[in-house]
């Protein structure tokens, strides 16, 4: 796999074993409720906070590279 | 050296005395210990965002991170934009965890979370964190002062500090907080300054991007090579245990979300600084670097420039006289703001960990309060006598990995670890931070014990064969986390945990007992976020009594905590007030307030406020 590729799927993957596990426990503790609507806001400002990065991170380097450069 | 002209000086100069009126203005705010540490835990959540960002572009950004982007590109800004990791841990455990337990420094925690002499582990490692830290920033600060007007390092360190511990003796965390504000500001628009000014010298967007290697426009650096700056090491020694320690490790930052009017503006406060304000410092403290790298590529600068010098190069460059100085004052600005927050921090700790704990319990807040400030002054001193030893190392960023490798993988995991796992017994904490900093240092000087821990990164190896010390910076970080895992795991499962009602509140499993004992009662959810307006009245009554009417409105109940706030917006919640709901009356839109709840919180008897519930 390109160098450039292996970065992003390294830092992605490691970081979102850590990123989810938190929130699992969070759930699992009930100190987020994603049913409660304020659980539902923050469960997706993260979500959509991890996602925005990948995207940002994963689209950049496509338009430079391509999948496989 | 630059040659500065007049008129940057004269910019520099009013930034100085700027920043010194506006801390010992803001310090008149300052009646206890709680306003001294915490700011009274009454701001907006902008207000602390954007002073954050003060604190987190601090210390080496502009001239470090210029350097990495001049050789390694666009992939300088990793460590800007992957702090979203650890951002469930801050805002669903940590941040809670601490704002609810009113807990006044980490050691405290350590204590009531675990026992009474984890907390004095904590407490050195923290200390030691702190105090070198601050040694670290006092010499970038000399460095780069040194290398603006040409004068002796030493000289700059310690002009620095007086004008630095003026304002903190006189304000402490409403001065940190207020003069933050303003230089955040100030930093994000030096550094796009430098950029617009860069691109139009360089004739335009396009020139400046052709002029930049396609491997420099990658987000990305290699995966585990060079060795001075790769991925891997990066994700462990930065994204993981640096910002775990930054955020939670470092009481500083900790102060500035605990000065927040309540969780919910601290949580809004870092998903804006991590998602919206860090991508955008990540271009501000950088882009010196790639417009370095056009310049050079277009021979307007020569091949063998230091990479060190690039920010001030540049911008000198790049910038008409009185710009410049204005750059050169933030730079300088963004130095200072890291530095006074970790002075802070570390008054703090030393006053309600040492002083109020052991030496001098019981005394008056006004006592502690002075106490604070003379120990601001004395971490002050303290860092100025680590700056010598720090600058032994060659490097800035050399002295820093080598610093925070060292110190923070066992604390960062005892954090974690006791605030997600409640089965996390008090004698793994305890030895997971001794035996984790003691393995941490050994390394140091057998650090072929990193290698399979490497992820293939190259050991530097020195004259006589031998791995270096200097081997592993980053992979150091790993080695740290991956050991105290280990122990702190292995011993949990042979020891006996501390019973969950021993530690309400001080981990994710007991969060909701802690926020009972915050209120005084059951927390509600129900009328959370509405806003009432009134107008102030004093009165003989024990805490704020509105209307019966009113208190329907917000859901509210005597004996509920309701914030009360100036209705002025911009003012960040500077003047504000958390008070409990006394019995209702029946005048629709007064706000009854007692006479030391008003001068506590500095409200204007003729200004409308807003009231709401808090919990």
């Amino acid at each position: 796999m390109p160098e450039h590729w292996l970065s992003i799927l390294y830092q992605y993957v490691m970081g979102g074993l850590f990123f989810f596990t938190v929130i699992f426990v969070a759930i699992k503790n009930e100190v987020l409720k994603p049913s409660s609507r304020d659980g539902k806001f923050t469960l997706s400002i993260l979500l959509g906070g991890f996602v925005i990065f990948l995207f940002v991170h994963v689209v950049w380097t496509y338009c430079l590279m391509g999948i496989e450069a | 050296m630059v040659e500065p002209h007049m008129l940057d000086y004269i910019v520099i100069a009013i930034y100085f005395l700027a920043v010194l009126v506006c801390g010992i203005w803001f310090g008149q705010h300052t009646k206890s210990t709680q306003d001294f540490f915490f700011g009274g835990q009454r701001f907006s959540w902008w207000l602390v965002a954007i002073s954050c960002v003060a604190t987190l572009v601090g210390s080496y950004s502009f001239i470090q991170y210029s350097e990495t982007a001049f050789t390694s590109g666009i992939s300088s800004t990793i460590c800007y934009t992957n702090d979203w990791f650890i951002i469930p841990l801050f805002v669903l455990a940590w941040l809670p965890i601490i704002y609810f337990s009113r807990v006044t420094s980490i050691p405290e925690y350590f204590e009531r979370r675990f026992d009474a002499r984890t907390r004095t582990a904590a407490l050195f490692v923290i200390l030691v964190y702190l105090i070198g830290y601050i040694g670290i920033n006092l010499l970038t600060i000399g460095t780069a002062v040194q290398g603006i007007l040409g004068i002796n390092l030493y000289v700059g360190v310690i002009a620095i500090s007086i004008v630095s511990a003026i304002y903190m003796h006189g304000g402490g965390q409403t001065s940190v907080i207020m003069t933050d504000l303003f230089q955040g500001f100030l930093l994000l628009a030096a550094g796009f300054i430098v950029f617009i000014f860069g691109i139009l010298h360089l004739g335009g967007f396009s020139e400046f991007w052709n002029n930049i290697p396609t491997e420099h426009k990658l987000p990305f650096a290699g995966f585990n090579s060079p060795n001075s700056y790769h991925t891997v090491g990066l994700f462990w020694s930065d994204a993981i245990t640096g910002t775990i320690a930054f955020y939670c490790m470092n009481q500083g930052i900790l102060m500035r979300f605990m000065s927040a009017r309540s969780v919910r503006d601290g949580k809004k406060a870092i998903c804006v600084v991590v998602l919206i304000l860090m991508p955008i410092a990540a271009v501000a403290v950088s882009n010196a670097g790639w417009i370095g790298t056009a310049m050079v590529n277009k021979g307007q600068l020569p091949a063998d420039i230091d990479a060190r010098d690039i920010f001030v190069k540049v911008s000198y460059l790049v910038c008409t006289p009185g710009v410049f100085g204005l750059v050169m004052a933030a730079l300088v600005a963004a130095l200072m703001s890291t530095l006074d927050t970790l002075v802070n921090a570390a008054s703090a700790v030393a006053i309600n960990d040492i002083w109020r704990a052991k030496i001098r319990p019981g005394r008056e807040d006004q006592y502690y309060l002075e106490m604070a400030r003379y120990f601001a002054l004395g971490a002050t001193a303290l860092g100025i006598c680590l700056v010598p030893v720090f600058n032994s190392f060659g490097s800035i960023f050399k002295a820093f990995s080598h610093f925070t490798s060292l110190v923070t993988p066992p604390m960062v995991v005892v954090i974690t670890l006791g605030a997600l796992w409640k089965r996390f017994t008090p004698q793994a904490a305890f030895y997971t931070l001794i035996i984790g900093t003691l393995i941490s240092f050994g390394s140091l000087f057998k650090p072929g014990i990193i290698t399979p821990f490497a992820h293939g990164v190259e050991a530097v190896f020195d004259s006589a064969g031998n791995i270096s010390p200097d081997s592993y910076s980053y992979m150091r970080a790993f080695f740290g986390v991956a050991v105290s895992t280990v122990l702190a795991v292995g011993i949990s499962l042979f020891t006996k945990p501390k019973a969950p009602e021993d530690m309400p509140g001080m981990t994710m499993a007991t969060l909701s007992k802690g926020m009972e004992l915050y209120k005084g009662s059951k927390p509600s959810d129900i009328g959370l976020g509405i806003k009432i307006p009134g107008t102030v009245e004093v009165a003989d009554v024990e805490g704020v009594s509105l209307s019966e009417a009113d208190m329907k409105k917000i859901f509210a109940e005597e004996g509920d905590l309701l914030y009360v706030c100036d209705s002025r917006f911009w003012l960040g919640g500077l003047r504000s007030v958390h008070v409990k709901a006394a019995k209702p009356h029946q005048e629709e839109g007064k706000v009854l307030i007692s006479q030391s709840a008003i001068d506590s919180s500095s409200l204007s008897l003729d200004k409308p406020v807003t009231v709401e519930k808090m919990m």
